[in-house]
């Protein structure tokens, strides 16, 4: 058990930063960006690169990291401002789609799928144990990282000047410039921030698979699509503790009931979703309400 | 082959197509199309591998599905309808195919006189169903994309209705437009002209399918039917008005 409590573990922390970077982008944006998917695929590309070119192992997932950034920024100018200076919103989720079929495109032609593995890691899969559970060190460091990511971000959004000035730009867009700041370069601020989380997740993914991902599984999305429609909107703890609390959910089932069909997971985070989006909608009016 | 890619990607866009004259934006379609795919599969058996008994069955099955997905999300805000149809439309080819993996697909030879019929199936169902029933007669539509797609001989796994198709299903149907339902069968058309062009550039579909539907966003937000429509209007009162001028 302490093998799969681990693993549980590492998903955990993948899909916590999956569903960290959509959820504050559906807060502060108004729409699901689909481009996370992108953003996923452009980390493990940077790890597979790095660990092709025999880098040492901490490269890989920094590189994820600083693809996923910049990654972000050009998803925003090219795709996504365009729209926003047209005032068309309602064509964001498109064009986030549209950016993620470029970057998936892009990612085949540059590595063909399955082409190699990648060499082993061997700092990254050295054991180490903490109380009962036995980690690798990429697992644990995938875990520290993520909650440490998750709660820095927390706290840029909620607490700082950067954090009010992204929430006053997205709420208030007049007001903000009125009061002197760059409201263009907001908006590409905090796509970079939440693509180089999602672009952490899939460097993580490809160190620890050992294979390049030219996709972003889709157990994974609907695992962090559950984390989105459950946790309220916005809510980067909330986001984070759903996916771990699902994901070491899912291995205790999967322990306790190891002949469990494979469709029981995809059916139960089916339902969550859709008892988490009816929950929303029933609360939305008394939110509303409240507020007025 | 090119007309049955053609018309699957057409029936799948057909079920975007039905929700956008709403303002809606539905994701479901891949998971209608992963649906249409598997009933094809297991009926095949039974009906002596008949395409169009297959047909028939996976359209009844989808258009079943798509009524009381359309019945659980109508009443979601527009962002929680996009989570929750994405949602199934990715849930419902692992759901559907992970128990299937196993045995492997069994199928008989796809034509192309199946791929049109279904097509004209599909559009005249789009054109004629009523606000009510547009949801799931687009889920029908994209039922039949998978028998199509099964037919064809496509592998029946998950990643075959993941993002990717997901991606190409949005790329058909918002470069053609909500103007009609024959916009997805121009905009298909269109698609696959453009990546044929661009074959020297790159053999990845995705890549054109994503840049023309990032320039349709930006330069025809109405879409390419609507466009074309525009250009044929104005083009008539030109030559209405040449014709007057002339008498």
């Amino acid at each position: 058990m302490d093998v799969r409590a681990a693993e549980a573990l590492f998903n955990g922390s993948v899909i916590a930063l999956v569903a960290t970077a959509a959820t504050v982008v559906l807060d502060l944006f108004g729409f699901f960006n689909v481009a996370v998917a992108a953003s996923f695929v452009m980390g493990s590309s940077a790890a597979f690169a790095f660990a092709a070119a025999a880098a040492p192992e901490w490269q890989w997932i920094g590189a994820g990291a600083l693809v996923g950034l910049v990654g972000g920024v050009a998803i925003d100018r090219l795709a996504l401002d365009p729209l926003r200076r047209r005032g068309r919103s309602a064509a964001m989720l498109p064009a986030s789609i549209a950016a993620t079929l470029i970057v998936f495109g892009l990612a085949r032609a540059a590595f063909s799928q399955g082409v190699a593995r990648m060499p082993h890691a061997v700092d990254l899969s050295r054991v180490a144990t903490i109380g009962s559970v036995t980690f690798t060190e990429l697992q644990a460091f995938a875990v520290i990282a993520t909650i440490v990511c998750c709660a820095l971000l927390d706290l840029a959004v909620r607490k700082t000047r950067f954090g009010n000035g992204v929430r006053a730009a997205c709420e208030n867009p007049l007001a903000a410039q009125l009061m002197g700041m760059r409201i263009d370069l907001v908006p590409a601020a905090a796509m970079a921030l939440t693509s180089a989380l999602a672009s952490v997740a899939g460097a993580f993914y490809t160190a620890h698979a050992g294979t390049m991902s030219v996709g972003i599984p889709s157990l994974f999305v609907l695992f962090a699509l559950a984390a989105v429609a459950i946790a309220p909107v916005g809510s980067i703890a909330g986001a984070c503790a759903v996916a771990y609390a699902l994901t070491i959910a899912n291995a205790l089932l999967n322990a306790h009931f190891p002949s469990l069909p494979a469709f029981v997971t995809p059916c139960i985070l089916l339902a969550l979703i859709a008892a988490g989006l009816a929950w929303r909608q029933m609360r939305a009016p008394v939110t509303a309400a409240v507020e007025t | 082959m090119p007309v049955q890619s053609i018309a699957i990607d057409t029936l799948l866009a057909l079920s975007l197509w039905a929700t956008l004259r709403s303002g809606r934006q539905s994701l479901a379609g891949p998971g209608f199309m992963a649906c249409g795919a598997f009933t094809a599969s297991l009926v095949a058996p039974h009906v002596g591998a008949s395409l169009w008994l297959c047909a028939i069955a996976s359209g009844l099955v989808s258009l079943l599905l798509g009524v009381l997905v359309e019945r659980s999300v109508r009443g979601l805000t527009p962002t929680s309808y996009v989570i929750a149809t994405l949602s199934f439309g990715i849930a419902a080819p692992i759901l559907m195919l992970a128990p299937h993996l196993a045995r492997g697909p069994s199928h008989p030879a796809g034509n192309v006189l199946t791929a049109i019929v279904c097509l004209a199936a599909g559009t005249a169902a789009l054109t004629w169903a009523s606000d009510r029933f547009r949801f799931a007669a687009g889920a029908a539509a994209a039922g039949l994309a998978g028998v199509l797609y099964w037919s064809s001989g496509g592998a029946l796994v998950p990643s075959a209705f993941g993002v990717d198709r997901l991606g190409m299903m949005v790329a058909v149907a918002l470069v053609g437009g909500a103007g009609s339902p024959l916009a997805p069968l121009l905009s298909a058309v269109l698609l696959a002209w453009i990546t044929r062009l661009a074959e020297p550039l790159t053999d990845q579909r995705v890549i054109v399918d994503g840049v023309v539907l990032l320039l349709a966003l930006v330069y025809l937000p109405g879409g390419a039917w609507a466009s074309i429509a525009a250009a044929a209007r104005a083009l008539t009162r030109a030559s209405k008005g040449s014709a007057d001028g002339a008498s």
